[in-house]
This record gives structure tokens, C-alpha cells and sequence, in this order.
């Protein structure tokens, strides 16, 4: 019988057999592919022993090695945190074990999120299951290309400015962004502290939302987690769309945009429009506006979130130096990447007196104009449509040397994350042989409806 | 707009409490004059009127009752467990002069 293809269907599998055939998958691909960091064998295997009850009961799980568990190490993709393991395990690793998931290992990323590759990671690249010699994206890259290979059919990344996104667009994978807000971000090492988020990474539309109504919801540890109730996401798959209103922003089709992915985008759209969605076309003039704006928050916030890595408290990258200061200097020199380090003098420069009001400030007061953009659209639509990423899955190395092109391929995704609205990438088809993802965006706090025209155009495509 | 320079690049790396190589301040000064340069288009923006998006959340004083929790997040061994020097129950670090 061929392993389970939906998280309902492996819910009639015994646990023992769900984990050994991710475990034998895993071994038969990760040698070239390299998904994951590290495996859970030994307590997969014992967990798969247990009774496990509830939503994801024996669903084996991969996550993304930025976010805490107590299980193995937690790296970041990076030398500082090499040997690092959690005293804690994050709110969205208990919630998972609550609803019956086993941990099963830590998936590869750009070193502590910041890349759209998975390039940047200091323990080697992850390669598109699709086409070896492509990057699967990133930073998420591993947790992707786990669940696209078939490795398992959950996981969890995280996503700044595109990371889940952006890697399930270009490996034919469905991968969310929550509203910030939605998802707790305790325990998980903060890239930026006002646009990260906690998202699944599955196969199906379904599965997506039912990974996220278990992490979701408000976590004490967390203030900035909403106390909205949490939706039944699922029953909002499979709900029809006549009627739902889909805005269609012109900038999202610019000439920067592959003409092959935007027809691919395109005729998913006008297929929604056939099952009785309606398309309007919107105009948001501050898209350009918000790659800048992400990349100079994020940037800033990412120096004051690294400013923590003295590798006093936990093991680091051995250093001789006459003082203290000194080996801060080189303790945070050796152990840190080359985009990170860019990320800290960016930051830091954003930040500093004579240019923070330009940099910082200014970056802020347009991210509030973004933001009313959004809102203001959003009294016209339900939803927001337009690609994920203006091209297919790239050349290995054709972006790690050029900064701003690896920037610049977020585009399509940084929007929503400034404006810090809910948005997935659902598999819409292929372009130069490769996946192609649409994207969906809704309101603050409603997914279902994201949920809802995600699922018609999943079912409309099916068998495609 | 002062243009990036490897001074200001230096200066910024002993901010952010960094050690780089001649050559890493060389090719951050080309990379990040480059990006900035891109980036300054948000200057023309008008934002006059405009207030910062300091509250993202919507949360406001976001409380909880002020009891110590019953658990603890993880023992002081645990915590020490990690560090790569240790003295009874403190972590060690070099002078600072």
C-alpha cells in the first residue's frame, strides 16, 4: 500500500508505521537533498509506541531548526549556536505533542532566517527536490523540501518576510503566514521581532489548516498574540466561492515578474473567476515601497535581536583574546555568517545616531502607510491574489554573491508581511518545468477566507 | 544621505560588536552602498502626517496576573549545563579590562 497522501488518511495508519516509512525516506533521500539537520530515530520511534490522541495523532512532524526543542539541538543554521540545546521547548512544539504529532527532526534554513535560499545556512545548502542544481528557497528551505519530497507530510517553518512561502512556491508545496499575532512566538529565535511568524508547510490546503488550528491561538508567554478565538479553519475548506471577491494588484505582474509565472498565475486566477469569483483589479502604488522598508525593519530589528550572542552562556566557537570585549569581537566574528553579519551592519547603521531618522524612521512611517493601503483594499476585496515569487526555483550559487537580487526576489512576498496580514503559497502550476505557487492574502486575523479560496482553486486544479 | 565608506563600515562593525577582515569591510562597503543606494527611494515618500507603526499587535498592555508560575521553564542546572565554562553556580567570563 503507498504511504498516506493527507493527514486524514494517515490518521488510519498505526504512528510505528508512519515514522518508519518517513525514517526510510528520509534515508533513501536527505544524502543529496539535505532537508534536515538532524533525525529523532530513537524518541520518534519510542513516542511511535505511545497512544497518541487528538488532530495529529502520530503525524510525524519536521521542523525547522529555529525554533526550541528540547529534543536534539537547535541551531539557527549557524556555528554560534552549533552546539546548543534547548533547556525549553517552544509553545508550537507543546501544542504539536499535545495534538498527538512526533517531533521527528530539524530542517536546514538560512542561518537564523535571514536568505531566500537556504544558501546562507553554515551546514550546507538544501537542493529543490525537483531540480538538485536549484535552490529550494528559503529561509524555510529544509522544512520544504522535507514535505515536498515526501520525507513527511507536516512541518513548520517560519516566515519573516516570505521564508515559508517563498521556498513551497518554488518547490510545489502549500506553506502559510499567519496574521502576526496569530501564532506564539515563544521559543522561537527572533530574526524580526514585529513581522515573524510560526506557519505550516504541508501538501494539501486542508492539512494546512489543520496544522494551524493547532498551533494557533494566545500564548501568556507571548503578549503579542491575539485573543481572538481561533477558527475551525477546516471547515472552511471546501466552501464555495461564488461571489468572493479577489483583488488582483496591477504591481504584481511588473515587468520584473517571469512572463511564464504570471501566465501560470494568471490562469489559475481566471479559473477561480469560471467557479463564480469575482476579479478586481486593484492598484497598490507602495508595493515597490515595501522591499525597502521590510529589509531596513527587519535588518534593524535582527542587530538588536543578535546583540544577545556573546558566547558566554552557551557554547561557541573557541576564540583566544586578551578581554572581554575582545571576545565578544571575535567570538561573534567567527561565528557568524556573511549575510548575518550583513544583517547587523545594516541594522546597526539604520539604527545609529545621524541615521536613524532617515533609515529606521522613515522605513516605519511608510510601513504604516502600507499597512492603510492594505486596509483600504481590503474594503473592496475579500481576498488579494498575484504570485509568490517572480521567478522559478534558481541556479545554486546564481544569487549568493549579489545581496540585493536575493532581496529583491521577496518582493512579492514582503508586502503582506509589512502590512502584517495572513497569506499562503498554494501550488498553481508549473513554469520552465518547475512549480509555481499562487499566492493568497486576507484581512488581520482571517485565514479562513485565505483557507476557503485556497481549497476551491486546490480542488479546481486537482488531477492537474 | 552620507555615502557608505569603509570608516562608517568599521564604525558600525565595533557597534555591532563585530570583527571583520579588511576584506570583509571592503566588500560590505561595495554591498551595502549598493543596497542603500536601491533602498533611498523611500525618501521621497511623503510622510509628513504620517506616524510610526510602533504598535503592530494591536495588543494593548498585554498582562498577565502577577503569581509566580507554578513550573519553571528549566532547572539552574540545565541552564548551566550549556555554558562552556562554569564556576559552582556561575557562568565564568574573561575581565572585562
Amino acid at each position: 500500500m503507498g504511504a498516506p497522501d493527507t493527514i486524514e488518511a494517515a490518521l488510519r495508519v498505526p504512528a510505528r508505521e508512519l515514522v518508519e516509512h518517513s525514517l526510510e525516506r528520509i534515508k533513501e533521500t536527505d544524502g543529496d537533498m539535505h532537508a534536515f539537520l538532524e533525525v529523532f530515530s530513537d524518541s520518534a520511534r519510542a513516542e511511535a509506541e505511545k497512544k497518541k490522541t487528538g488532530p495529529l495523532a502520530g503525524i510525524p512532524v519536521a521542523i525547522k531548526d529555529l525554533i526550541c526543542t528540547t529534543e536534539g539541538h537547535t541551531t539557527a543554521a549557524s556555528r554560534m549556536l552549533e552546539k546548543f540545546q534547548s533547556p525549553y521547548e517552544a509553545t508550537v512544539i507543546t501544542r504539536l505533542k499535545q495534538a498527538g504529532a512526533i517531533i521527528i527532526g530539524k530542517t536546514n534554513l538560512d542561518e537564523y532566517a535571514m536568505g531566500s535560499s537556504t544558501e546562507y545556512s553554515a551546514f550546507g545548502v538544501t537542493k529543490n527536490p525537483h531540480d538538485t542544481t536549484r535552490v529550494a528557497g528559503g529561509s524555510s528551505g529544509g522544512s520544504i523540501a522535507a514535505v515536498a519530497s515526501g520525507q513527511v507530510l507536516a512541518a513548520l517553518g517560519t516566515d519573516t518576510g516570505g521564508s515559508i512561502r517563498q521556498p513551497a512556491s518554488l518547490c510545489g508545496v502549500v506553506g502559510v503566514k499567519p496574521t502576526y499575532g496569530r501564532v506564539s512566538r515563544f521559543g522561537v529565535i527572533a530574526y524580526g521581532s514585529s513581522l515573524d511568524q510560526v506557519g505550516p508547510v504541508t501538501r494539501t490546503v486542508k492539512d494546512a489548516a489543520r496544522l494551524l488550528e493547532v498551533i494557533a491561538g494566545h500564548d501568556e508567554r507571548d503578549a503579542t498574540t491575539s485573543d481572538l478565538p481561533v477558527p475551525r479553519y477546516t471547515d472552511y475548506c471546501g466552501k464555495p466561492i461564488m461571489g468572493l471577491r479577489i483583488g488582483v494588484p496591477k504591481e504584481f505582474f511588473s515587468e520584473g515578474v517571469d512572463t511564464d509565472v504570471a501566465a501560470v498565475v494568471k490562469t489559475a486566477l481566471a479559473a477561480l473567476e469560471k467557479a463564480g469569483a469575482k476579479l478586481v483589479e486593484l492598484s497598490l502604488p507602495l508595493t515597490a515601497a515595501a522591499v525597502p522598508v521590510y529589509f531596513l525593519i527587519a535588518k534593524a530589528e535582527a542587530s538588536t535581536n543578535l546583540a544577545r550572542y556573546d558566547g558566554l552562556r552557551f557554547s561557541a566557537p573557541a576564540v583566544q583574546s586578551a578581554n572581554l570585549l575582545e571576545r565578544y569581537m571575535k567570538t561573534r566574528g567567527h561565528g557568524f555568517g556573511p549575510e548575518v553579519k550583513r544583517a547587523i551592519l545594516m541594522g546597526t547603521y539604520a539604527l545609529s545616531a545621524g541615521y536613524a531618522e532617515a533609515w529606521y524612521a522613515q522605513a516605519s512611517r511608510v510601513r504604516t502607510l502600507i499597512r492603510r493601503e492594505y486596509e483600504e483594499a481590503f474594503k473592496q476585496v475579500d481576498v488579494i491574489a498575484g504570485p509568490v515569487s517572480p521567478e522559478v526555483a534558481f541556479k545554486i550559487g546564481s544569487k549568493a554573491n549579489d545581496p540585493l537580487a536575493m532581496y529583491l526576489a521577496d518582493a512579492l512576498t514582503v508586502p503582506f508581511s509589512v502590512a502584517g496580514i495572513p497569506a499562503l503559497s498554494v501550488p498553481a502550476g508549473a513554469a520552465h518545468g518547475l512549480p509555481v505557487g499562487l499566492q493568497i492574502a486576507a484581512p488581520h486575523f482571517k485565514e479562513e477566507v485565505m483557507f476557503q479560496a485556497a481549497a476551491a482553486h486546490e480542488a479546481l486544479t486537482a488531477g492537474n | 544621505m552620507n555615502a557608505i565608506t569603509p570608516e562608517i563600515v568599521a564604525t558600525v562593525a565595533a557597534l555591532g560588536r563585530l570583527k571583520l577582515t579588511p576584506d570583509e569591510v571592503e566588500s560590505a562597503t561595495e554591498k551595502l552602498a549598493g543596497i542603500l543606494d536601491n533602498f533611498s527611494s523611500i525618501q521621497a515618500i511623503d510622510t509628513a502626517t504620517t506616524p510610526p507603526a510602533d504598535d503592530v499587535s494591536g495588543r494593548k498592555n498585554a498582562a498577565r496576573p502577577d503569581v509566580s508560575a507554578p513550573e519553571t521553564l528549566a532547572s539552574h542546572a540545565a541552564l548551566l549545563e550549556g555554558a562552556p565554562a562554569v564556576e559552582d553556580t556561575q557562568i565564568k567570563v574573561q575581565s572585562i579590562f
